[in-house]
């Protein structure tokens, strides 16, 4: 949509709005807005937006000059071939009527009404001639502003201006206005991110974006400047002294709020330019089209009514449906050697005492894998049955330890993970609990691991 | 971050499946003794975003069959600051042997203490899921990435058998498709109200224990809000392109009708508009 169309659209409910035929009191049954030809409306507000840019372009960049109608006429149909010269002129004197505005002027409690709206004049004379006035300048103002205004940041610097020349009561409400900007840029890209509306319908080039990531890395790096002001420079403690003595507030108290302020739109700059960053590379997802919403309710009409193969139902079943995890166990194979363990410890340390054993472990990846090895028929069968802790494998005391072993070297081992015989793996997987074992000699504390088969034994 | 702390984050991730420094619609989850707290989850995550350890960490999760998503408070609709972690299923990954859906077979689709046959368990599990997101998305004018709106969009127990008890009518009216065509028709008919009840209010109960749902708190009814992480899981659903659920009509009809049908979205045409 172009900016002027989306500027008389946000504005057209205030006019409707203006222009109700509701009675005060009346009960309201529908929005009262004048019946519009699609045709007719949209051909003549074509015809006066290119009224419009015809004399702002003849102007080129003067204002006060005034353009005979031949020559609007016939740039206007250069733009939109399809105006004639009646339609040309009914549009014409439309734009250049006064049109009345009623309104309540600020505390007051009577209307008023103002009679200034006119977009387009004509002096008096015999002259058909046009220029533009005061209305129409602000609405090119405010249409080339709309970008900036929405999505850009150009007046951070503000800020700074506002520490400098002491207008400190500006500040906070600056930062607010920054803040503003930032969540309207936000809620611009998450717009884009779920498809509502595409990258395409919002900026028109890529360029325009990226003079947005630009704006924005320069105001990130302006709040830290005012931060800096705020926190050490001592001429703005010195002025902040000065401004807070003469209205009797507390310096430190005003001078850390302001600091709170700046922090806070620091602290949004710096959200909305790392979201930036992974906008941009995402971007590519990003520039497709909008999206509608699906019924689900017909899918599911289709599938009880149409055929469909049970299985192929059951296969995208199980790739929807959510993970429930029973048992906070997970198989952490991926950190062989990496992962730092909870050792054993001698009674007198506190339980659950832990250090950084990775030297330890590829000795006790050893000492395991010979253990599994050694009782593999054991342990494989008792996994058949299903998962067991290591705690409940140590209380069954059925497996055979050799010389020199002792139970603290089955401990810490829930990083191994190998290959056991052709078709069985035993994965062992942290469960968050920790067990106590007690041996002749030793008092054991630890991470209790479950050991549980896969592939095709468990699954 | 630390392997140790990789392996505490993942712990805490597998049990809560979010974390957030600023929770939205919930309350912090509670820490127990032996993990670490919520917040000591964001931090260490958020201090090691781009580096080695963050993407061997990811990179371990895509092994899992998961997905660490994470979201300014500003990108899912809510105002100040605050940043959010999410554990998701990787829609096409392989998932690792011990989350497999067996729990689901096991519960969420026997009815009652009866045995169930796989077929009933498939027709339910995937008719209520369905039923459930057009409540989540179709009812709302909500595509399937509209992230954002995960907190504001509710359903209640009521609505969800009032709205399954009609569509089972209506398939009732419209007849049985002929031969093998109507076997879903079959077994969804056969249900009773009671019956209907009974199922969805198990459903609910699973939703909530996956995750998917929350309960909302001081609701007289049976009212639930949709989390972070079923939001975002459908938008990585949708992503997926999880097609073909729904069979052509005939030959000529494959190719359309193959995509986008199960995505929550279809494309628009140059010219169309997304409230057409």
């Amino acid at each position: 949509m172009r900016p002027e169309i989306e500027l008389i659209s946000a504005v057209s409910r205030l006019i409707d709005a203006h222009d109700t035929k509701r009675k005060l009191g009346a009960p309201l049954f529908q929005v009262s807005a004048p019946n519009i030809d699609l045709e007719n409306a949209s051909n003549h507000l074509e015809i006066s937006l290119c009224i419009l840019d015809v004399l702002n372009e003849l102007d080129e960049g003067s204002s006060d000059l005034l353009h005979p109608k031949v020559e609007i006429s016939f740039q206007v149909k250069k733009k939109f071939p399809k105006a004639d010269d009646i339609d040309i002129d009914y549009c014409l004197r439309l734009l250049s009527q006064a049109r009345d505005i009623h309104y309540f002027p600020e505390d007051a409690d009577k209307p008023t009404t103002t009679r200034a709206t006119q977009l387009i004049e004509r002096p008096r004379g015999d002259y058909e001639q046009y220029r533009l006035t005061e209305a129409s300048r602000i609405l090119f103002k405010v249409n080339s502003l709309k970008r900036e205004w929405l999505y850009e940041d150009l007046d951070t610097e503000k800020i700074i201006r506002a520490l400098e020349k002491s207008q400190f009561e500006s500040v906070g409400p600056l930062c607010a206005e920054r803040q503003r900007n930032m969540d309207a840029l936000s809620k611009l890209l998450t717009k884009i991110e779920e498809h509502t509306v595409s990258f395409s319908d919002v900026f028109t080039t890529k360029n325009e974006f990226d003079s947005i990531k630009t704006t924005t890395a320069a105001s990130l790096e302006i709040t830290k400047k005012a931060a800096g002001m705020l926190r050490s420079d001592p001429a703005t403690e010195s002025r902040i002294k000065e401004w807070c003595d003469e209205r009797g507030i507390n310096a430190n108290e005003f001078r850390s709020q302001l600091l709170q302020d700046c922090m806070k739109i620091n602290r949004a700059i710096d959200g909305i330019s790392r979201r930036i960053d992974r906008f941009v590379k995402s971007l590519k997802s990003m520039l497709g089209k909008a999206v509608a919403v699906r019924n689900f309710m017909s899918i599911a009409e289709e599938l009880a009514t149409r055929p469909r193969d049970l299985e192929i139902i059951e296969s995208y079943l199980h790739k929807m449906i959510p993970i429930v995890i029973e048992d906070n166990f997970f198989a952490p194979s991926d950190f062989i050697e990496s992962v730092d363990l909870c050792d054993y410890q001698p009674k007198a340390l506190p339980d659950y005492a832990c250090t950084d054993m990775s030297r330890y472990v590829e000795e006790e990846k050893v000492y395991m894998t010979s253990f599994l090895a050694r009782n593999r028929k054991w342990i494989v069968d008792r996994l058949k049955k299903g998962p067991i802790t290591f705690q409940q494998i140590l209380e069954t005391g059925e497996f055979e330890i050799q010389s020199g072993e002792n139970l603290s070297h089955f401990f810490g081992v829930y990083a191994i993970i190998d290959d056991f015989g052709e078709t069985v793996r035993i994965a062992v997987g942290i469960t968050g609990n920790k067990t106590k074992y007690r041996d002749d000699s030793l008092e054991i504390t630890g991470d209790n691991p479950v050991l549980f088969l896969i592939d095709e034994v468990n699954t | 971050m630390t392997p140790r702390q990789m392996g505490e984050v993942f712990e805490f991730l597998l049990k809560h499946r979010e974390a957030s420094s600023n929770p939205i619609y919930r309350s912090r989850f509670p820490t127990d003794k032996n993990s670490i707290s919520e917040q000591q989850v964001v931090q260490i995550l958020e201090s090691s975003f781009a580096s080695d350890q963050y993407r061997f960490f990811e990179d371990f999760l895509a092994g899992q069959g998961f997905v660490l998503k994470y979201y300014d408070s500003t990108q899912i609709g809510a105002r100040g600051e605050g940043l959010h972690f999410v554990l998701a299923r990787a829609a096409d990954a392989c998932r690792a042997p011990l989350y497999a859906n067996k729990y689901w077979f096991d519960n969420a689709f026997n009815y009652g203490q009866k045995k169930e046959t796989k077929d009933k368990k498939i027709v339910w599990g995937i008719q209520l899921w369905l039923i459930m997101q057009y409540l989540l998305y179709t009812r709302h004018s909500r595509t399937a990435f509209q992230i954002s709106l995960f907190g504001q969009t509710t359903i209640s127990e009521a609505e969800f058998v009032v709205h399954t008890v009609d569509y089972i009518e209506k398939l009732r009216k419209k007849g049985r498709p002929e031969g093998d065509n109507g076997v879903v028709w079959d077994i969804l008919t056969k249900a009773d109200r009671k019956e209907v009840e009974g199922r969805i209010h198990k459903f609910l109960d699973l939703m909530c224990t996956a995750k998917m749902l929350m309960p909302i708190k001081g609701e007289t009814s049976a009212v639930y809000r949709q989390t972070l992480l079923a939001a975002v899981e459908m938008s990585l659903t949708a992503q997926s392109s999880i097609d073909c659920l729904v069979p052509p009509k005939s030959i000529e009809e494959k190719m359309p009708v193959v995509t986008d049908v199960l995505n929550g979205y279809v494309a628009l045409e140059e010219g169309e508009n997304v409230s057409d």
